[in-house]
């Protein structure tokens, strides 16, 4: 009979304290391979090609986007909150799985943060060109005092909570992060045979010496960022939806809107993660720390938070229904059949039919196979925002300012952009930073001579 | 000029070893010592006699200045310094800066938390004290005993000795 107590080992091919270190650091201390090279050019390329489109916008004008009255919100919100939606999963797996006591998240929280904090800075660059004029985005966005009164910003709007929100976000999720490479750095420091290796690692390690008494303060830290950053996270996305639910449109005024959020924010982000970490450990050689089990419980997540997304999805239209408001149930029949029901399909197919192969095991552990599921959820969630601001506001009150909204040339690009920008940093994170907290991974790896006791 | 002051290393590759060794020493009644180890040991803090931190109660005042700051600046900026009618609203809408109440809590309470914990409680940065070895941050376990003067040394190693240290070797320095 099948041993149903048997627990996969968090860490495969029984590796020693040291083997973590040697494995982890490889990527850190040999020459950048061709297709790590390759692969930065053309991130690099990407990015710096949705740099001059922004540019060329501020010069232009904010009519190179394809926004028009009556959609006043275009591509840039909507990536906006696509990226913020990608960092859930990062903060989710660091905080509320440790809380938890989730041993599985050690081998992937490092990668994971860091795909939070790159996803909010693409995220962050979009707010500020929607505006149209980012010069004064500082003046409108935060509150400093100036020689117009001073005039303040308006605290009662929830545009304002979100700046403050995903400000806090970033910033927390930046200490958190660091908190956790300190020691991590120090193991770096430690092994640099190369002089100016040896001085910046030691620099960024703060000087860590792997002290006890340092150990139980930093423990301490550590569980309190993961409590301070477990309501924030679930804080951000509801705070999002604000934006949408606090306004009189038909389709987003609705209460569903904070854990419908949150929700399809997990959901995009476990699927980024899925996306990233199949490659990352392929290429740098990681599987016996980053196991099909970690891909396996990663890919249950998926499957339950699009499964919560779709119930979402339904609800609206029952409740839209149920309302009785004919402005309400108007815009949710022209979602699914009006002149936008090929997004709706697309959004419903990739967020609700895709994850149902995960249902089982030997799909969940298939690599080729969650690959390309996690690339539909990706695109899927970003339908989803689009059917959410669009539908709304293209056919509004008014019939007679009704209009189809397009994405522009400029939009798909700027688009396409962000993702250089994404994957840049994301190689870069992979050379100069320890992809595994080395120091996590030791403290859940059986000691030599315990392994019978399991 | 102060008197040169020693530590003595013992060195173990277990982590159960370290927990016997941590606990002997403080027995002993060292009056400096600490344990060294590439990733917190479970028990380490019971064994080595150290107490909780006290780290919660900063970062609780911390949030309450966090909070306090989103109060002042959000009731006085709307209430004193600009009055603005905005849809018939109150001035002081209390639920409506709940959201920023609750973001520089967190804010506060978390980057004050890590910075106290770093440069208070852990004093760091500092790049002068010695690192014992290399491998501390790998896979090696180390109890470093500090000693007031040369003389002290070899009964110290001999207790490291005793208390079955793999390696033991001294280094000049605080702990």
């Amino acid at each position: 009979m099948k041993n149903l107590l048997y627990e996969e080992p968090l860490v495969e091919g029984s590796k020693t304290y040291a083997d973590v270190n040697n494995d982890v650091c490889k990527p850190l201390e040999s020459f950048p391979t061709k297709l790590w090279l390759g692969a930065f050019g053309i991130a690099n390329l990407i990015m710096f090609m949705g740099f001059g489109m922004i540019g060329y916008m501020i010069y232009e004008g904010a009519g190179m986007s394809g926004i028009r009255s009556p959609v006043g919100w275009g591509m840039m919100i909507i990536t906006f909150v696509f990226w913020i939606g990608i960092g859930h999963a990062g903060t989710l797996i660091s905080a509320i799985l440790f809380l938890f006591k989730q041993k599985w998240r050690t081998g992937i929280n490092r990668s994971a943060e860091a795909m939070t904090i790159f996803a909010v800075m693409c995220a962050g660059i979009f707010p500020l060109i929607h505006t149209g004029r980012p010069w004064y985005s500082a003046y409108w966005l935060f509150p400093y005092p100036n020689q117009m009164g001073p005039l303040w910003v308006n605290f009662r709007s929830p545009l304002l909570w979100d700046v403050v929100a995903v400000s806090t976000y970033f910033t927390i999720s930046l200490v958190f992060w660091y908190t956790g490479l300190v020691p991590d750095f120090a193991s770096v420091r430690d092994r640099a045979k190369n002089f100016f290796r040896k001085k910046i690692y030691g620099l960024l390690s703060l000087g860590w010496r792997g002290s006890s008494k340092a150990w139980s303060h930093y423990e301490i830290a550590y569980m309190i960022l993961a409590g301070l950053s477990t309501p924030l996270v679930l804080s951000v996305h509801t705070i999002v939806s604000f934006d949408f639910a606090v306004s009189i449109v038909p389709g987003w005024h609705t209460t569903i809107f904070p854990p419908y959020f949150v929700a399809g924010a997990i959901f995009s982000g476990f699927a980024m993660a899925v996306t990233l970490l199949v490659v990352a450990r392929e290429v740098f050689n990681l599987k016996d720390y980053i196991t099909l089990g970690h891909l396996d419980a990663m890919n249950k997540i998926i499957l339950a938070t699009g499964m919560l997304v779709g119930l979402a999805y339904a609800t609206e239209f029952f409740v839209a229904w149920y309302s009785g408001v004919s402005y309400e149930r108007f815009i949710f029949i022209q979602r699914a059949m009006g002149p936008y029901a090929w997004s709706y399909w697309i959004m419903v197919g990739c967020n609700v039919l895709t994850p149902q192969f995960f249902w089982f095991k030997s799909l969940r552990r298939n690599i080729p196979l969650m690959f390309v599921l996690s690339l539909f959820v990706n695109v899927g969630m970003w339908f989803e925002r689009f059917v959410i601001v669009v539908t709304s506001l293209a056919t509004d009150y008014l019939p007679s300012s009704w209009n189809y909204f397009r994405l522009s040339w400029w939009d798909t690009a700027t688009l396409i952009g962000s993702f250089g920008m994404f994957f840049s940093l994301f190689l870069l994170f992979c050379r100069f930073v320890p992809t595994i907290a080395m120091a996590e991974v030791k403290a859940v790896i059986p000691t030599k001579g315990s392994e019978h006791h399991g | 000029m102060a008197k040169p002051r020693f530590c003595v290393v013992g060195y173990y590759f277990q982590p159960g070893e370290i927990l016997v060794a941590a606990e002997k020493a403080r027995l002993r009644n060292f009056k400096n010592f600490d344990t060294f180890t590439p990733f917190p040991v479970h028990g380490i803090e019971k064994a080595q006699g150290l107490k909780r931190s006290s780290l919660p109660y900063v970062s609780f005042v911390a949030g309450c200045a966090g909070l306090m700051a989103a109060v002042g600046l959000q009731v006085w900026t709307h209430l004193y310094s600009w009055p603005m009618n905005i849809g018939g609203k109150p001035l002081a809408a209390i639920p409506a800066y709940v959201p920023i109440f609750f973001e520089l809590t967190v804010l506060f309470a978390g980057v004050t938390t890590v910075v106290v914990m770093f440069t208070h409680y852990c004093g760091l940065p500092n790049f002068s004290k010695p690192i014992f070895h290399p491998d501390i941050t790998n896979d090696r376990f180390a109890l470093a005993i500090e000693v007031d003067n040369e003389d002290q040394i070899e009964p110290v190693k001999k207790f490291l000795n005793e208390i079955h240290a793999q390696e033991v070797h001294h280094v000049e320095g605080r702990l």
